[in-house]
């Protein structure tokens, strides 16, 4: 009986089967290509916007990283290191704990994923991924 | 590569070089699922313009979604799943099924379970099935619930666990389903032979 229905269902299916399945096929094919093109557009025009925003937010955020360094007293510690050498051969525990104690945290935090963002931006700004990516979609037109 | 080789990789195999870079592979993928992606789709919709828009939404969801395949499963049954899911969200938007259809798939109706469907008339009625000049309309009348295993079944030629897989039911609820769906289908031939 199995047999007897798989056929009813068989000639069933293919008196309804697909027209054109090439029609079909490069439809599908067309609407990932401008997917993708449109995917890829959005990513050009987000990693502008993060890369410039990053870019100028980074100018402030460094030199109030400087200010930071300088009100913490981190430069003092610092140039002990090359001034009083026999002092920091002794102490360089609470020498290296001090220098720890005046890192501005935040600042140096904030400063790196800025400067992050903006290779990672740059990275897709790269006018080469975009050409790529357009010549892989050429690539689909001669594969049907 | 030439077209003729990658006929010869399996799905996994394409899927794998997909992922590692060459996306000419993406047409083979998609020419290799077109048909029994549609024919599915058809098999549950009973429309043809529907179920090419139908299919043509299930292949732009493989493509987002194929980075996230795990090649542990069978590609078929993954393609099939989002078809049936796509199907699912039509007719949610189309609001035509009753649902509690789908949500009851446990639903017990003991008679029917235990009936065995070698009867004479069974074959009857699948006799008659093939003297009729279209089964979409029984087809309507059935029950998706019992349409889509008959149709994953028959159709899409898939075993009983490649659809439990699918539908992510036990496999002893797919079996159950099969048999009652034989029966409605059954009972609604012969109803269709006697308003003849």
């Amino acid at each position: 009986m199995d047999n007897q229905l798989e056929k009813v269902f068989k000639n069933f299916s293919a008196r309804h089967d697909l027209k054109s399945e090439v029609f079909l096929q490069s439809k599908i094919m067309t609407q990932i290509m401008a997917s993708q093109a449109k995917q890829v557009k959005l990513r050009a025009v987000a990693s502008r916007i993060v890369g410039a925003l990053s870019f100028i937010a980074l100018f402030p955020i460094i030199i109030n990283l400087f200010s930071q360094l300088q009100s913490s007293g981190f430069w003092n510690y610092f140039s002990l290191l090359f001034t009083d050498t026999g002092t920091v051969a002794i102490y360089w525990k609470e020498l290296a704990l001090s220098l720890v104690e005046a890192l501005p945290i935040f600042g140096i935090t904030l400063a790196t994923f800025l400067l992050l963002a903006l290779f990672v931006s740059l990275k897709f700004i790269n006018i080469n991924h975009l050409s790529n990516k357009l010549e892989v979609n050429k690539k689909y037109e001669f594969k049907f | 590569m030439d077209n003729l080789d990658y006929e010869k990789m399996t799905d996994g195999e394409l899927v794998t070089d997909y992922l590692a870079g060459q996306e000419e592979i993406l047409p083979i993928i998609i020419n290799r699922h077109l048909k029994p992606v549609y024919r599915f789709v058809f098999g549950l919709v009973l429309d043809e313009s529907v179920a090419e828009d139908i299919t043509q939404d299930v292949f732009i969801k493989v493509w987002k979604k194929i980075k996230s395949y795990n090649q542990e499963y069978n590609f078929k049954t993954w393609i099939f799943s989002i078809a049936r899911n796509t199907v699912i969200d039509y007719w949610r938007k189309k609001k035509d099924i009753i649902f509690s259809k789908f949500d009851n798939a446990e639903g017990d109706n003991i008679i029917l379970d235990t009936l065995a469907d070698n009867s004479p008339d069974a074959y009857e009625a699948f006799a008659i099935a093939e003297e009729i000049t279209d089964l979409k309309d029984i087809l309507q009348e059935l029950p998706p619930l019992y349409r889509e295993v008959l149709v994953l079944r028959y159709i899409s030629d898939l075993s009983i666990e490649e659809i439990s897989v699918i539908l992510k039911r036990p496999i002893e609820t797919v079996k159950s389903q099969h048999r009652r769906g034989l029966m409605h289908l059954k009972e609604l031939l012969l109803r269709k032979q006697e308003d003849k």
